[in-house]
């Protein structure tokens, strides 16, 4: 699940995105937009609190009830016609769809957007075995061109700009193209369409899948989703296994809930419920629908009461929006197909290896990514009980085990803490106090100080100086004697200048 | 009413001012406030970064501290959400401690929630004649859920001039051991964060957390940017003095 | 089965287990909506998409915007739907000259020539099943001379819709779609939800129209 720039590790890709301008830039102005636009979405549905309930309601007796549904959705779209295909891992979805591909020897296949293909890397199995894929989405195609992965999940080529698209375009055969918006587009709708209509398979992903009806939903605006649906001989679907809801009924939530998330929209330009190949009457759509069912680390989250929710999770990328992290270090600091929120909880819990373990730290545990989830995944309760897991796992930092021994010790009774900070304020004096404020940068505070002063101790902590407070409660008697709060330690006023109280 | 400070970590031992202002303020209003000793810490930089038993330990401190109190105020939205939403949890497997702890989170409050919700007092009849901008801090608003509490003791404020800071909501890169760990992250965040506090043209910066504080604070000291930053305890307590107010009996 | 067992079940739960709501029951108020209301939302909600909406008291004023659009647009070819759409808004008339030759049932490989021609085409019409005022949608069933490429490949999507087939909410149709007579359950068709011409903000977040779908969405309603 690795993307590109592996050696590095998140804080050194984090570092060096917040040194590219552009890019803090484009994804600032980006999730801003998306962010108002969601505001003025969910303002005008009104109720947004109970829609975001029911949504919950929904994911949770579904996903708590998912052997049933899973079963029922497999048995109604074979009854429509369609061919399920259940993959435990990646692997084995690639070879499902790898074997499909063969049996229609098939060597051109276009895609449109889908998260879970980048999760399997479906693209660079096929590849390797001589069949073309070409992404049809336009920010996908533009970073397919680019050999690089989404950055954002709704919005994959959000850190490019439009000198860099027309760049990619002119090698990919565009000629004196402009860097208009409408002239890339346009040079995109004709290079694209030869492919739509000479594709020997379209792969999709899955937004929902209906259980009642064994149907699927896809959502696109540029129409994308439905040209590599309908065109195509044969159109196969990769779902997660989690994507389903009982009833129609409930797609009407998820509806209602997913774009105005997701772009701020009221309903995406498309959405296509697909059940079925083609009827034998019709004119157009795919002779064989194949629908892959892929698992990937996902059942392992069932029946775990910390983590079961994150199935709820509908990908519309709302918690990287509000996330001020993901704001300043784009998608490819996380180094995880799933970036923002949702891939520092997703990637470690689908894949737990070593590899991923920093990405729960990329967090201030702000909590404003389950403030914006639609369906109220408690994403900052994730992060936390991600890390207890790492720490149990003894993966922790050996410095860090020892300061929370030290916390343990320290804090578990008054006596030993008041002891300890008391040792504290003699050590203090080497980080260099000037004026209540440390500036000092090395050791375990570089981090801090090398941008913000870090404030002193005190020279009595509160618990040494309450005893000789006074405390006058009173009966309207008098108003002196209340405590004085302008004490010389644990200085407040920053800033060179004391604010003038005359002017 | 038996009313006792939890003065959590960073006051105690950084801002121990800001504890002195809230009894102030609580005094004026007729309020004794206690402060049992036996009290160390929420546990929740612990919990944060996975050490969970080392959160325990500490937590345990705070349920034999306050048991006998009605009411437990802290100067902290961060450390008062700690208490409400994960003290139950980490003594799941102890019914005895698991309802200390349920009833301890029942009667903690922030300070401006005690003054707001509990007292029912919104007009302190103090006086600060500055510009003021407001940061609510995320634990606060997220996870305990203060509104507009520290809004409305703040408009009663004789002579002061709110202004709304923009991009209020968002984190100021804090987060405990984020700060320190991801800190090239945090530093950007809480340049954000005073990019906006700047634009306000505000005198003085006034919240409700001094993790948040102390970290935007610090930032704007290092910039060398002329604004005050203050708890709210810290402001309404300034303010009483510049207007010696008759005392308040509003509880007993 | 892994996954009944991850959920503490021996085998997969048999029965459907019940539930207190379904759907987005009680989410919305029940008041009474008359069809202006529902037909002016429409066309509100669909222009606030980037599409085109023109109100017909009566068949004939139909043929005479329908004949105008076609004017001013002056396509080479259009394409329609063959199921007697044509036939059933009176428009015959109105395409006579701009509608190409070619194949109209398709099976097996014809269907690439009879989707060469329907990409050829400047503009396409179909019918629609229902309508949604609340999001300015169309909603088309596929079905037996219904080409889903129809309202796809050509640059121009025109929609005739009754004015009696628009549904204040998105909900109100999929009610309706669980309980279409022929259809039931496995048997639902491909349905098409559009709501007005294709778009993206791919580059630089600047929207353009006309990506891969239709740059253009007419929606010919006939009121009565």
């Amino acid at each position: 699940m690795k993307t590109s720039s592996e050696s590095l590790d998140l804080q050194d890709r984090a570092r060096r995105a917040l040194e590219d301008d552009f890019l803090r830039t484009a994804v600032r102005f980006t999730t801003e937009r998306l962010k108002t636009r969601k505001k003025t979405a969910t303002e005008h549905l009104g109720r947004w609190e109970d829609w975001r309930e029911r949504g919950r309601q929904i994911r949770a007796h579904t996903v708590s009830h998912l052997d049933h549904y899973l079963g029922q959705f497999a048995t109604n779209a074979r009854k429509a016609g369609a061919r399920v295909h259940f993959a435990a891992d990646a692997a084995d979805a690639g070879r499902i769809v790898l074997d499909i591909a063969k049996q229609q020897a098939a060597t051109l296949v276009a895609k449109s957007k889908s998260m879970v293909t980048e999760e399997i890397h479906l693209n660079r199995h096929l590849e390797e075995h001589g069949i073309e894929v070409v992404e049809t989405d336009l920010g996908e195609y533009i970073i397919q061109l680019a050999g690089e992965a989404p950055s954002h999940i709704i919005i994959p080529a959000i850190h490019k700009t439009r000198e860099q698209i027309r760049e990619l375009f002119a090698v990919d055969g565009a000629e004196d193209l402009t860097t208009d918006t409408k002239a890339l587009t346009a040079y995109a709708r004709k290079r694209l369409r030869a492919t739509f209509l000479q594709a020997d398979i379209g792969i999709t992903g899955c937004n929902f899948a209906i259980a009642e009806s064994g149907s699927v939903v896809l959502f696109t605006n540029e129409g994308n989703g439905r040209m590599v649906s309908t065109l195509p001989k044969t159109h196969i679907v990769l779902m997660g296994m989690e994507r389903i809801v009982p009833r129609l009924a409930d797609l009407d939530v998820m509806a209602n809930l997913l774009p105005r998330s997701a772009t701020g929209q009221k309903l995406t330009t498309y959405m296509s419920i697909v059940t079925g190949p083609r009827k034998p009457e019709e004119q157009d759509g795919p002779d064989d629908l194949h629908i892959v069912i892929l698992d990937n680390g996902r059942s392992r989250q069932l029946g775990n009461p910390e983590f079961q929710e994150i199935l709820h999770c509908i990908r519309c990328g709302a918690c990287l929006n509000v996330c001020p992290v993901y704001r300043n270090i784009g998608g490819h600091s996380y180094g995880s197909v799933y970036p923002g929120p949702i891939g520092a909880v997703l990637t470690p819990l689908l894949q737990d290896g070593p590899e991923f373990e920093e990405l729960p730290y990329a967090s201030s545990l702000c909590g404003a990514c389950h403030e914006a989830c639609p369906v109220k995944i408690p994403l900052h309760d994730m992060l936390a009980a991600l890390r207890r897991r790492q720490v149990e796992k003894g993966r922790g930092r050996r410095s860090e085990r020892m300061a929370f021994r030290g916390f343990q010790m320290a804090f578990s009774n008054a006596r030993r803490y008041r002891g300890t900070l008391r040792l504290a304020r003699m050590a203090q004096s080497v980080f260099g106090v000037r004026e209540g404020r440390i500036d000092a940068q090395f050791g375990a505070l570089r981090g801090w100080t090398a941008t913000r002063a870090a404030p002193a101790l005190a020279d009595k902590s509160f618990r040494e100086r309450y005893a000789s407070l006074k405390q006058d409660v009173a009966t309207g008697s008098s108003a002196s004697g209340t405590v004085q709060t302008s004490g010389a330690d644990g200085q407040l006023t920053v800033g060179q200048t004391e604010v003038n109280r005359d002017e | 009413m038996k009313v006792a400070l939890f003065v959590t970590c960073l006051v105690d031992q950084f801002y121990p001012n800001v504890a002195e202002a809230m009894i102030a303020v609580c005094n004026q209003l007729g309020v004794y406030v206690d402060f049992p000793e036996a009290q160390t810490c929420c546990g929740q930089p612990a919990f944060n970064s996975g050490y969970v038993e080392a959160a325990r330990s500490s937590a345990l401190t705070l349920l034999s501290a306050f048991a006998d109190y009605d009411y437990v105020i802290s100067p902290s939205g961060s450390c008062t959400g700690m208490i409400h939403h994960y003290f139950a949890k980490l003594f799941d497997d102890d019914i005895v401690r698991r309802e200390l702890a349920q009833d301890l989170a029942c009667k903690t409050y922030e300070f401006s929630q005690f003054i707001v919700n509990v007292l029912g007092v919104t007009d302190l009849h103090a006086a600060f004649p500055y510009r003021v901008t407001y940061h609510p801090s995320c634990h606060g608003s997220r996870l305990l859920g203060i509104r507009d509490e520290p809004l409305r003791l703040l408009e009663k404020v004789r002579g002061i001039e709110l202004v709304e800071l923009e991009h209020q909501e968002d984190c100021c890169g804090f987060g405990g051991t984020f700060a320190v760990k991801m800190a090239d992250i945090s530093a950007a965040m809480v340049s954000e964060k005073v990019e906006h506090v700047e634009a306000t043209g505000a005198q003085v910066l006034v919240g409700t957390d001094m993790g948040c504080l102390m970290n935007i604070g610090g930032r704007l000291q290092r910039e060398r940017k002329p604004v005050r930053v203050l708890h709210l305890a810290q402001l309404l307590a300034e303010g009483l003095l510049q207007s010696s107010p008759p005392k308040l009996e509003v509880a007993r | 089965m892994r996954v009944a067992t991850r959920l503490g079940r021996k085998q997969p739960l048999g029965e459907t287990p019940r539930r207190a709501v379904v759907g987005a029951a009680g989410l919305r108020s029940a008041r009474r909506i008359f069809r202006e209301e529902i037909i002016a939302r429409f066309c509100v909600e669909l222009e606030a998409q980037g599409g085109v909406a023109i109100r017909c008291a009566t068949t004939a004023s139909l043929r005479d915007e329908l004949s105008r659009v076609l004017r001013q647009l002056s396509p080479r070819h259009v394409a329609c739907w063959e199921d007697g759409l044509a036939e059933a808004f009176q428009v015959e008339q109105a395409l006579s000259g701009y509608q190409a030759d070619g194949p109209t049932a398709v099976s097996g490989t014809a269907r690439k020539t009879w989707l060469q021609r329907i990409a050829e085409a400047d503009i396409g019409i179909t019918g629609c099943d229902y309508a949604i005022a609340e999001t300015g949608t169309v909603v088309l069933l596929a079905g037996g001379q219904r080409g889903r490429a129809v309202s796809l490949l050509p640059s121009v999507h025109i929609v005739l819709v009754r004015g009696g087939r628009i549904r204040m909410h998105l909900g109100d149709v999929l009610h309706e779609l669980g309980h279409l007579p022929d259809h039931t359950g496995t048997t639902l068709p491909a349905v098409n939800f559009i709501s007005g011409p294709s778009r993206s903000s791919d580059i630089e977040n600047d929207l353009s129209i006309g990506v891969h779908g239709p740059a253009a969405l007419y929606a010919l309603i006939l009121e009565d």
